[in-house]
């Protein structure tokens, strides 16, 4: 149960991750 | 429903309405600072959502909680055994109290060291200090509700600490437990405060601590320089906060899930208290300097000492960004530094202690 | 890759997939969460006895004309000795929103305080606007006991 949350949670800090690389390519932030 | 259709649909619509488009353009010109500490930033944010974790759980455990000394135990044996995800809410619960508790010190710290307390933002401090309290407060009330031996002996140590406090002491004991001794009045003020007080002074402090940091922006620290640009709050350093509390929310339910919360056996006054009893990790400060001390100093008994010592440095937490006058003139305080390291001496000493030597 | 050579089309939907894809996960998980909190919320059943038959007790505690509330399991039944002498028992639910029914000694009826149903002294709906008449039991005498049972 832990391993499928890990997991969920991990694919949510994924596009968490690189959609805020992506707005931060927007703003100007390296 | 034609206008729907016109702009972008719902957010529009809205928009029409509640007017959060000022909200948003606010929130993106805030701009959060970067330098070579901003990490630090994250753990305001961090302990926000510890405490919001805390109130959805807590509502949801409220609903079959029993403040009575005849129902408490068996209410939560209940939640914890009848209640589908019963278990799951109460560990939660559990765990994010004491995640919250660190989050918050670590916060605590971090503002202290960087002296992010000096002029303009000591009103931050204040309320900063404020709620420290208040979740020290909820800790302690909240810790007595299950009503099993820990929990009962818990609170008649720690409601009786105040005793030896000149002129009030006595006073105060009372109106803590709701009469002398722990019993059906003490269980009924200290669900009141955990569930009904507390929560309303928070609210309003968190709130106002929270427009505090929208109208002064983080600080940035002595004789650091700050990038250009800085990080717009909205949608950028949301994305970053939301990061962390992912993080959080696996530790947490790490926790939770590996080592759910257990029930001793329920409270009963006239037994003894059994071997090798200590209050929570955040409250082994307190338990260990009490031991400490000698029984007596210059005639008086220790524990009016460790009470005086108590008020003297809460006084001097709070009132910080009034006496560190060199931070305030935006110069180096090397003073209080050494002050806070070795108050974290201290604090880890005494902790390490009280887990070695019970 | 730099955005020169992506092709418009591309990089739109590129941008466009990273935002779409977190508000589609973050709807999924909520149908987790909310299911979780609303399968806590739903009271538990709880196993109870539930006893077929009781001995409700002795024809001396109900003079006659007059009626008694008692606990069947759960339910508040109302026993009535007539005039006769004769025990009858009856569910002390009113029928019409379920508030508790009383007897009145002066005209032998079960009377609902509540919007006014009035029953007879057999549980028959005879006034107000109570639907079906109250539920009856089954009474037998042991000795002087009072035994009921559903019918």
């Amino acid at each position: 149960m832990l391993v499928i949350l890990g997991v969920v949670i991990a694919v949510m800090i994924a596009l968490v991750y690189f959609r805020m690389k992506e707005v931060d390519e927007d703003a100007g932030i390296s | 429903m034609g206008e729907l259709k016109q702009g972008r649909g719902l957010g529009d619509w809205l928009n029409e309405r509640v007017r959060l488009s000022s909200l948003v353009d606010f929130l993106r010109q805030k701009e959060v600072p970067r330098q070579k500490h901003s990490f630090w930033y994250i753990f305001g944010g961090l302990a926000f959502f510890f405490f919001s974790i805390q109130v959805l759980t807590g509502v949801l455990l409220v609903i079959y909680y029993s403040p009575r000394p005849d129902s408490a135990y068996e209410s939560v044996r209940f939640i914890g055994s009848q209640v589908p995800f019963g278990w799951l809410i109460r560990s939660l619960h559990g765990w994010s109290a004491n995640l919250l508790i660190g989050v918050v010190l670590i916060h605590f710290f971090s503002v202290f060291f960087l002296k992010a307390y000096r002029r303009p933002r000591e009103m931050m401090w204040f309320s900063g200090v404020l709620l420290l309290f208040l979740m020290l407060g909820f800790a302690f009330t909240g810790f007595l509700l299950p009503w099993d031996t820990k929990a009962y002996f818990a609170t008649k140590i720690g409601t009786e600490i105040p005793r030896t406090i000149p002129l009030i002491g006595d006073w105060m004991v009372s109106i803590l437990r709701g009469g002398e001794y722990i019993a059906e009045e003490s269980l009924k003020r200290l669900f009141a405060l955990h569930v009904v007080i507390l929560p309303l002074l928070t609210s309003a402090l968190i709130l106002f601590h929270l427009i505090l940091n929208q109208v002064h922006a983080s600080s940035i620290p002595l004789r650091i320089e700050a990038r250009q640009p800085g990080i717009p709050f909205y949608p950028n350093y949301l994305f970053r906060d939301a990061i962390s509390w992912l993080v959080g929310l696996t530790l947490l339910l790490s926790l939770a899930l590996l080592w759910p919360l257990q029930l001793g056996l329920k409270a009963d006054p006239f037994a003894s208290a059994p071997v090798g009893i200590r209050p929570e990790w955040y409250f082994l400060t307190l338990f260990e300097t009490l031991r400490l001390v000698p029984a007596q100093i210059l005639g008086v008994a220790s524990e009016v000492w460790v009470n005086l010592a108590v008020m003297v440095v809460t006084g001097g937490i709070f009132l910080v960004p009034i006496l560190d006058r060199k931070a305030s003139r935006q110069q180096a305080s090397p003073i209080f530094t050494a002050i806070g390291v070795a108050a974290c001496l201290y604090m880890v000493t005494a902790i390490a202690l009280a887990y070695l030597t019970t | 890759m730099t955005i020169a050579d992506a092709k418009p089309g591309e990089l739109i939907t590129r941008k466009g997939f990273l935002s779409k894809a977190l508000i589609a996960w973050s709807g999924c998980l909520l149908f987790p969460l909310l299911y979780v909190i609303v399968r806590y919320i739903i009271p538990p059943t709880l196993r109870e006895k539930v006893m077929a038959v009781m001995n409700l007790g002795k024809i001396s505690e109900v003079p006659v004309d007059s009626a008694r509330i008692v606990k069947f399991n759960k339910t508040p039944v109302i026993l009535v000795r007539n005039s006769e002498g004769q025990i009858k028992a009856f569910s002390a639910v009113c029928t019409h929103l379920g508030c508790i029914v009383e007897y009145r000694s002066d005209d032998k009826n079960f009377h609902c305080n509540c919007h006014g149903s009035v029953f007879d002294v057999n549980g028959k709906n005879i006034g107000g606007p109570a639907p079906k008449p109250l539920q009856p039991y089954r009474v037998e005498l042991k000795e002087d006991n009072i035994i009921v049972s559903k019918l």
